[in-house]
């Protein structure tokens, strides 16, 4: 039954749409089956695992051809977590939960757990999570804070399948965030010494991690009245808002030495594990009038109020929308059709058992969306995403089945961003990498059109991941200068490829049909076999201007043309 | 380069003041030095013929400028500090400013920016006070009321941002592509200015940014560290293929969007690598990485230095990049105090001045210091009043240009009267601007040599506003 909810939406989608009854001719008039629960190939397998995952292993293709979409739903919701924190503590040696580590360890426990840990889907999902709802080592009185940005990534993996209202909670009250955003000892207005309550986190919140700042149409497009787009909140609000967040400060573990009272003395003493505590002489009691209308009556203490509040936020319209749009950009595609975010704000709303914000059903309308699997077919010019800079090599790696001896990260490693741009929990500001609306000049901006991922693909670091992956591939692979040199390094393995074409005993050339055969499957690995013929003619023309002998050059060849190619830079 | 017309021995006196006034405390020991320097400038001040550079430095998060110019007089000091609480500067660490012009009270500048004080005291800096983001002269009463048209989202860093850099309102269903104003004045002087340019004349040395974006004009980012163009030393011929590669155009836009980019980009860097090898090193020192341990100043000194040291290797290399104009974008993040600002915002501050003093001597070293200005920008400014710990999302702000073209040591806007009740805040406690973006921004392109028919093209709020020129630049 499953199988045709696609379908289903599918029709309902076409049928909503006038615009769309060519499409409608298209996908089920001319060769396109509606998308099944079966993929339909090799290719298409490994083309959703590039959306849902950090990329597909030849292994992992192979599972998904026969286990069907909706069981690959199942196996990932019900996996446990992959969680850093436990990771990182035996990787310092240490059982203590209060001890502090240091930022390197997170970023070892990324790259091991994203490398190897069985949730994919949750590991992926988290890191989008980790884009939105914004926190960066590089924030004040974050820096070398492995133990708190840990906990927090911890956060976003616990409840990446989970109720949105609940990761919203957890957000608010992670001693990360609350420093980040300095919610953290956050106090009520003093008016006789002329403090205010701080606003930082309150308008936040709002803007980027729940209802944005213009209403929406259930199909994320903005709401316009007269022409005009209609504000979600005003500076009134802000301030409320910012009297409904006093009073939270650290939680004092047993056998912690904290100070009494945290709001006169604070020196990051307490647990960073877990979630921060009310202290009521701090929060301000007064009334609030928030959005909509809605008053958070005087005399509510600091817990019940916050509940409340986030409620309302949670409860809010736009937030379906808001998030659902993000996370297909993260995902899928840069530039989701109104009626594909509607869709996924409808799950959002709802997922079909009268839940609102289960994100676990949330993806899954987004990634079983038939815009989601058929929208390289149906709008080849606009579909898709530049893949993020680790997302390119991420995929590339697990499509060479990536393995290392020892978990500790080499200095390129652990100083990605600087070629990559882009680390996790490493972002300038809480406003990400790159904006969600972030269209750049030239014929993308002129069709109306987003990139985001683009804002941090500029020339230098296009250069520099070019070089990046040209490095790895070159040299970084099993039996390689790398594998002897630092038992650190992250290495593909290529033998199987480069048996696959190699000469026959006593033979000169690779067995007929065998180049072609290789650059086909790396054409269904990497780039979910949308090859275009000119890049496989090139491909092809080089390898064979290789000697057959070479085979290791040969494959390497063949990766490194089709990695540091624009088709490959484009997630489709 | 430029001191090689100088007779060798005072050469090198000349560098080796300009080292000190670059490496900080050798120039306050000795202050003559700037004098010289003084002279110096003077001497080749026609040395950089038609060129002219602006140098955006964006203060990220929104500076405190309510703490960057502070009253010193014990009348409207009191004020101050009953108004700022724990944000209170202590008195006796003002650094005094003697103003020519535009000061009500006696003023002081944060303790953290002593070279920034030299410099205005010195005829290089002015003050803007009171700039920010306006459609029309919005007055208190307006403001209160709700009846002032304003730019949206006026305390949202993004939102602002976009704002400060583009001056566009824009409605989500015009399908106008956005552009900022650098990349405006771009495209109405770029062909005529620099028709033999083989880069662009907008470089960022931090990243996209929504300034430099043109209608017609492209932006460069340019690489802080090595220019390196993609190459693979294992195997050559495999990058020459992936090279050629980049000829096929795609079908997917986000694709070939990315191509062109990519493509540019090597062409770009090629360029580059070879223009700059060939640009001498710069004698002034710019502000080292910062060692283990540090204090933070040091980690902003050096990440706004390296960006002003490469901005100065693209001004040495004006001729060869075909330059007769060139516009900078740099930036400094962290202005966001809502915690913490007492211990936050001087490291910030001392980082930025220590950069912007050796960006200076670097001009004077080239002899381009009337033909660059640095003007800053933030996205706003913070409440005058405390949250505990730091300051909140305001509007108005004060802001500073730097320059040998600069009318220097003259305060230009309006520095507010902090009392309660003043009629420069709103009911809310926002600083109202007295100076729009545009009239800030078209002051600068004026002198940067667009004709002043075309300015309201560039900045489309301008026309509300009496003043299209603030009068802090020298006339060109």
């Amino acid at each position: 039954m499953k199988r045709w909810l696609g379908v289903a939406i599918a029709i309902v989608w076409l049928a909503a749409s006038p615009l769309r009854a060519g499409t409608a001719d298209r996908v089920f008039g001319d060769g396109f089956d509606p998308p099944g629960d079966l993929p339909t190939g090799r290719a298409d397998a490994a083309r959703f695992l590039a959306q849902a995952s950090f990329g597909g292993t030849p292994a992992q293709v192979d599972a998904l051809m026969v286990s069907g979409f909706n069981a690959w739903f199942d196996t990932q919701f019900a996996q446990a977590p992959g969680y850093v924190l436990p990771y990182m503590r035996q990787a310092a040696g240490t059982a203590d939960p209060l001890q502090p580590l240091p930022f390197h360890l997170y970023r070892q426990a990324w790259f091991v757990r994203v490398l190897s840990a069985p949730d994919d889907l949750r590991q992926r999902v988290a890191f989008a999570l980790s884009e939105i709802f914004v926190v960066s080592e590089r924030g004040a009185g974050l820096g070398n804070d492995g133990l708190v940005l840990g906990a927090y990534h911890d956060i976003l993996l616990r409840n990446a399948f989970g109720s949105y209202r609940q990761l919203l909670e957890d957000v608010t009250l992670s001693p990360a965030m609350g420093r980040y955003l300095s919610m953290y000892r956050n106090r009520k207005p003093d008016p006789a010494n002329n403090i205010q309550a701080d606003e930082n986190f309150a308008r936040e919140v709002m803007q980027l991690f729940s209802i944005g700042l213009i209403r929406l149409n259930p199909d994320g497009s903005p709401l316009l009245v007269g022409g005009q787009t209609v504000p979600t909140y005003d500076v009134a609000v802000v301030r409320a808002m910012a009297r409904v967040f006093t009073g939270w400060a650290c939680h004092c573990a047993a056998g912690q030495n904290c100070p009494p009272d945290p709001f006169v003395q604070e020196n990051f003493t307490c647990s960073t594990e877990h979630a921060m505590v009310p202290y009521e002489a701090y929060h301000d009691r007064d009334e609030k009038r928030l959005f909509d209308g809605l008053v958070l009556p005087a005399g509510r203490d600091a817990r019940s109020e916050l509940e409340a509040a986030l409620d309302a936020l949670a409860n809010h319209p736009n937030v379906g929308p808001f998030i659902a749009r993000q996370l297909i950009q993260r995902l899928v595609t840069s530039n989701p059709s109104p009626a594909y975010v509607g869709r996924v704000a409808a799950v959002f709303a709802d997922d079909g058992h009268g839940v609102r914000g289960h994100l676990g059903a949330v993806v899954r309308a987004i990634l079983l969306d038939v815009e989601a699997r058929q929208g390289h077919r149906l709008a080849p010019q606009t579909f898709g995403k530049l893949r993020e800079p680790l997302l390119r090599l991420s995929q590339m790696w697990h499509a060479f089945d990536v393995m290392w001896e020892a978990d500790e990260l080499m200095l390129d490693d652990l100083d990605i961003h600087l070629r990559y741009n882009q680390s996790p929990l490493f972002s300038p500001s809480v406003f990400n990498f790159f904006s969600p609306g972030h269209a750049p000049p030239g014929p993308l901006a002129n069709a109306g059109l987003v990139a985001p991922e683009m804002q941090i693909i500029t020339a230098n670091f296009a250069i520099a991941v070019t070089n990046d992956l040209g490095g790895r591939i070159f040299w970084a692979y099993r039996g390689g200068p790398m594998d002897e040199f630092d038992d650190r390094a992250r290495l593909i393995q290529l033998d199987r490829w480069e048996r696959s074409i190699a000469p026959p005993p006593g033979g000169t050339q690779a067995p007929a049909g065998a180049l072609e055969q290789l650059v086909g499957q790396f054409d269904e690995l990497l780039l979910g076999g949308t090859m275009s013929a000119p890049l496989r003619e090139r491909i092809l023309t080089r390898l064979r201007a290789i000697p057959a002998a070479d085979t290791l050059k040969r494959v390497q060849n063949a990766i490194y043309l089709i990695a540091t190619a624009p088709e490959f830079a484009v997630q489709r | 380069m430029n001191l090689d017309r100088i007779a060798p021995g005072r050469r090198r006196f000349l560098q080796r003041s300009l080292a000190a006034l670059a490496g900080g405390s050798g120039f306050f020991a000795a202050p003559a030095s700037l004098a010289l320097l003084n002279h110096a400038w003077a001497q080749q001040s026609d040395r950089g013929g038609d060129y002219k550079a602006l140098v955006c430095v964006f203060l990220l998060g929104g500076n405190d400028g309510h703490n960057l110019i502070v009253p010193r007089g014990a009348a409207e000091y009191a004020v101050y500090a009953h108004r700022r609480r724990g944000l209170t500067i202590p008195q006796a660490q003002l650094l005094p400013i003697a103003p020519l012009s535009g000061a009500p009270y006696a003023l002081g500048l944060h303790p953290a920016v002593p070279e920034l004080a030299q410099l205005f005291e010195s005829g290089q800096l002015a003050l803007i006070g009171s700039v920010g983001a306006l459609l029309e002269p919005v007055s208190r009463p307006q403001y209160d009321q709700g009846s002032a048209r304003l730019p949206p989202q006026l305390f949202s860093h993004n939102d602002q941002q976009d704002f400060w850099q583009s001056l566009e309102v824009r409605s989500p269903v015009d399908p106008t592509p956005a552009s900022g104003w650098g990349g405006r004045i771009a495209d109405l002087l770029h062909d005529g200015a620099n028709p033999q340019a083989t880069v662009a004349m907008n470089l960022s040395l931090a990243g996209s940014n929504a300034f430099q974006v043109g209608r017609r004009a492209q932006s460069l980012t340019v690489d802080t560290g090595t220019i390196r163009a993609v190459e693979n030393d294992r195997d050559p011929v495999a990058a020459a293929e992936f090279e050629a590669l980049l000829a096929q155009s795609q079908v997917n836009l986000l694709a070939d969007t990315y191509r062109l980019s990519l493509k540019d980009a090597i062409d770009d860097y090629r360029t580059l690598q070879g223009v700059l090898a060939a640009v001498p090193p710069l004698a002034t020192a710019f502000p080292a990485p910062p060692a283990v341990g540090a204090p933070a100043a040091d980690r902003f000194a050096h990440a706004l230095g390296s960006q002003l040291r490469r901005a100065a290797e693209l001004i040495a290399a004006r001729e060869a990049l075909g330059h007769r104009r060139q516009i900078f974008f740099c930036s400094l993040g962290g202005f966001d105090t809502h915690d913490a600002q007492m211990a936050d915002q001087p490291e910030l501050l001392a980082g930025l001045s220590r950069a912007l003093h050796a960006f200076h001597a670097a001009t004077l070293e080239l002899g381009v210091a009337q033909q660059v200005t640095t003007f800053a920008v933030s996205e706003f400014g913070r409440s005058l009043t405390s949250n505990g710990d730091g300051s909140d999302h305001s509007w108005g702000n004060h802001l500073f240009v730097l320059g040998g073209a600069v009318q220097g040591r003259r305060i230009f806007g309006q520095v507010p009267d902090l009392a309660a009740g003043s009629a420069d805040f709103a009911g809310d406690g926002n600083l109202i601007p007295r100076i729009a973006v545009d009239q800030y921004g078209a002051t600068l392109a004026r002198w940067f040599g667009v004709d002043p028919g075309q300015l309201s093209s560039l900045f489309p709020n301008l026309p509300a506003f009496d003043q299209s020129d603030l009068g802090f630049m020298r006339s060109a």
